[in-house]
């Protein structure tokens, strides 16, 4: 019996997980953002512990990359929905999204999120403080764990968009 | 009714209870991987490989080099898909069929790259040439750029030169063992060998006892009433 409990959770936590890619990471920075010019962001100081406050769990790495071009920046991110990493792109242009787009959808559930319905919402949203979007974004029924996930996306690229703005007003 | 009778029905009731308990977990496994087979493409249980772990641990297959891991001291790695570790000037990369692990001297994780980054879906194989890494997927191949920073397609006539270096090839999905092969081993107990076989026999056997006791049991009933 334990054996069948075990099978099933397996199945439903694994099994039933698809990667559908809508689009490549490389083509959407070609179309949102084309000659852009790839940079690294070095997680110094404290900004590994104000994302990891935004995001509420360990951030991996201490590096993070983006494109930049003309002020506007480029962010692909991944974060986990219920199980499996959420990929999603996001323009940011002085500190208001520009585009949001679910790129690589993996869990089993919640995919609605991808929707331009939904990711229109984040169109000129800003960070206010460090934590959270200047509007409510409308969930969806049934995908509330992926929608919690593009929101900490979008809050992430927002403040690391912040961040790059802060370190080159410093140099 | 005689008391012969009546001990015989108390007997054969008991039996079929003891029978029916031992042999219910069984026809539930049973049951339920013959639900997941009958489904395994639906739920692309035939395409989805097994965890590593299970591999190692019920097939004896090894997915991915787990001694990768072993110098870390950075969480976040799924040491499962590695299949290739190179030594770069920017620190140490670790190379997996999703995902590439830069990590500093420390075993420190620097940066969790996706290969999609470098707009490959699935890392095929991959090779060091000084401070470049080449990184080979189903659509092209591309070099990074000693930073790892950037990725740059090559041209076929490129790649083809390229064809006998040491690529160190990345466990393709259709390689692994899939759920489908385990649910299908699992249905038909053949993980144990011929212990498990004989099992599944005897099991065989108490279905047929319990049917028939139930079926006698039915006709004594109704013959009673």
């Amino acid at each position: 019996m334990s054996l069948a409990a075990w099978l099933v959770f397996m199945t439903s936590q694994v099994a039933f997980a698809m990667e559908t890619v809508y689009q490549q990471p490389v083509e959407f920075l070609a179309e949102n953002l084309a000659g852009c010019q790839k940079q690294v962001l070095w997680l110094k100081g404290d900004t590994k512990a104000r994302i990891e406050k935004l995001v509420d769990h360990p951030y991996p790495g201490v590096r993070i990359r983006y494109c930049e071009k003309e002020g506007k920046t480029a962010w692909v991110l991944d974060e986990i929905g219920k199980t499996e990493p959420i990929t999603s792109g996001i323009i940011v242009d002085q500190g208001r999204v520009e585009q949001v787009r679910v790129l690589i959808f993996r869990e089993s559930r919640g995919s609605e999120v991808h929707r331009s319905a939904f990711t229109r919402q984040y169109q000129n949203a800003a960070l206010e403080g460090d934590q959270s979007l200047d509007r409510y974004i409308d969930g969806i029924t049934g995908a509330t764990m992926s929608v919690n996930a593009l929101n900490r996306q979008v809050k992430l690229a927002l403040l690391l968009d912040k961040v790059t703005r802060e370190r080159s007003n410093d140099d | 009714m005689t008391i012969d009778k009546a001990r015989r029905r108390k007997a054969v009731a008991r039996w079929h209870r003891r029978f029916a308990i031992f042999v219910s977990a069984w026809l539930v496994l049973l049951a339920f991987s013959g639900l997941l087979i009958n489904h395994a493409h639906d739920w692309k249980l035939d395409s989805r490989p097994l965890p590593g772990m299970l591999q190692l641990g019920v097939y004896g297959v090894e997915t991915g080099n787990s001694d990768f891991c072993e110098p870390l001291t950075a969480d976040h790695i799924d040491c499962e898909q590695l299949f290739a570790r190179f030594q770069l000037p920017v620190g140490v990369l670790l190379l997996g069929a999703r995902d590439l692990f830069l990590l500093d001297d420390a075993g420190q994780l620097v940066e969790k790259m996706s290969v999609s980054q470098f707009g490959l879906t699935r890392l095929q194989a991959a090779f060091q040439e000084g401070t470049r890494v080449y990184l080979r997927g189903a659509e092209k191949v591309v070099q990074t750029t000693p930073d790892l920073i950037e990725g740059q397609v090559l041209d076929p006539a490129a790649v083809l030169e390229l064809d006998e270096k040491d690529w160190q090839a990345a466990r393709s999905p259709a390689e692994a063992i899939t759920w489908e092969r385990f649910l299908l081993d699992l249905h038909a107990a053949r993980f144990l060998g011929p212990a498990a076989r004989l099992f599944n026999d005897l099991m065989a056997a108490f279905i047929l006892i319990l049917a028939m006791s139930g079926l006698w049991m039915y006709l004594v009933n109704r013959k009673k009433s």
